[in-house]
């Protein structure tokens, strides 16, 4: 039967024996050693199990071990030289081209803000406004001698940039000469308004013009 | 935790001279080779008795060995100083050599006879004796360690690696809690738990 004193106390003896134990819980465990044959016997015992551990013979490693593990490591930092080469290769390659890029950068850079800016200087000193104002306008008929010409004739008119006409070519209708005669009158005696560019200039520009007669039934 | 700066021995064939700890620490983190070269010759051979002892058989002890110093290779970039490097060193043996025994118990299960040569053409039983003594003693000398290495062997993970690590390896219980990554109250109640299991073995292999 273990005694209430040595269960408490048994698990300071391998601390003890190590002398792992506080100094104050060794005081009070010396004290019951001398007391207890049963704990000095455990203490012993385990004194005499570790004297026999470290007496076992030690596993002699194979002669050729160190070398096989130094082969082992000089391959492994070759290995990694490989890859210690290609990133200095990598970053020679990136620092050649740091200073080009740098300066072409900053180039485009301070090209891009002058242009920029020239633009911008543009649009705000022209100020123009959002809906154009000025359009290029297509020559209009003003006035035709009041004169039917026989026939349901289209044409397509060039205006000359005075508001004359300097030809045209029949997109539909008879061209029997009589008709053309007739044609031919109207549009030179006809009134025309130019064509304008943009800028409100006079151009040449051409219009459809469309001849008819209305019968009236009486 | 703090950190080690001691001085951690001399490796006259390489000519490298004293390495401090932090020294070497430095040197491996910037993967020198010749630091490498003087960390496996001064730790080369208690981590393969270490590992040796954790598998029960040199079989496959130099195999772990490698893949422990190729682990540190990996690895040493990373290692922050914080345990010292001997605690570390042996962190990952005891890891790689569990592994080793894990597969090695699910895929052979067979035990090493202490007759088995190891790569020298020594066995076991014949670095057991000392030639000292007479052929008695020899033979008594014989039966007890073999009955201690049984005992040993027989003691369950994860008992067996404090037992290792303390009676063998000498490490202070702080520096096995570092290891085991566990408390040092854990490592002092297995530690005992351990001993009392080995003599329970020791006291059955007497018969």
């Amino acid at each position: 039967m273990v005694k209430p004193e040595c269960l408490s106390l048994q698990p300071a003896l391998s601390a003890y024996l190590d002398g792992e134990l506080d100094p104050g819980d060794s005081g009070r465990l010396i004290h019951h050693l001398e007391a207890c044959s049963e704990c000095s016997a455990t203490l012993a015992a385990f004194r005499q199990l570790g004297g026999e551990l470290r007496s076992l013979p030690v596993p002699a490693p194979p002669r050729n071990l160190a070398i096989r593990l130094r082969v082992d490591a000089s391959h492994r930092a070759a290995s990694g030289q490989h890859w210690v080469y290609w990133k200095m290769r990598l970053r020679s390659a990136v620092e050649a081209l740091a200073v080009p890029m740098t300066v072409g950068t900053t180039a485009a850079l301070c090209l891009f803000i002058a242009l920029a800016g020239g633009v911008r200087g543009s649009i705000v000193d022209t100020n123009l406004p959002d809906v154009l104002i000025s359009a290029a306008t297509p020559p209009r008929l003003t006035s035709l001698p009041d004169a039917s010409i026989g026939g349901n004739v289209m044409v397509e008119a060039q205006i000359d940039a005075s508001g004359h006409v300097y030809g045209y070519n029949v997109l539909s209708g008879p061209t029997d000469a009589g008709l053309i005669s007739r044609l031919n009158n109207q549009l030179l005696l006809g009134v025309f308004q130019p064509a304008t560019t943009t800028l409100g200039q006079p151009t040449t520009g051409s219009v459809v013009v469309s001849f008819g007669t209305v019968d009236v039934r009486g | 935790m703090s950190t080690h700066d001691t001085t951690v021995g001399f490796n006259a064939s390489s000519g490298i001279g004293v390495w401090g700890e932090q020294q070497l620490v430095g040197e491996l983190r910037l993967g020198s080779i010749e630091a490498f070269d003087y960390l496996i010759s001064l730790y080369h051979q208690p981590l393969y008795r270490f590992i040796t002892r954790i598998l029960g058989n040199a079989d496959d002890s130099a195999d772990a060995l490698q893949e422990v110093f190729l682990k540190v290779f990996r690895s040493a970039r990373q290692f922050e100083g914080k345990s010292s490097l001997r605690t570390w060193l042996y962190q990952i043996a005891l890891h790689e050599a569990s592994n080793h025994r894990r597969w090695w118990r699910r895929h052979k299960r067979q035990e090493a006879s202490l007759d088995e040569e190891d790569e020298n053409g020594l066995s076991w039983s014949s670095r057991l004796a000392d030639q000292g003594d007479s052929p008695l003693h020899q033979t008594l000398r014989h039966e007890v360690q073999q009955q201690m290495r049984r005992a040993l062997a027989e003691v369950p993970e994860p008992y067996h690696a404090v037992l290792l690590l303390r009676e063998m390896e000498g490490f202070s219980y702080d520096e096995i809690a570092e290891i085991l990554h566990v408390r040092v109250g854990t490592v002092k109640s297995r530690l005992l738990r351990g001993r009392e299991i080995l003599r329970q073995k020791v006291v059955v292999q007497n018969g």
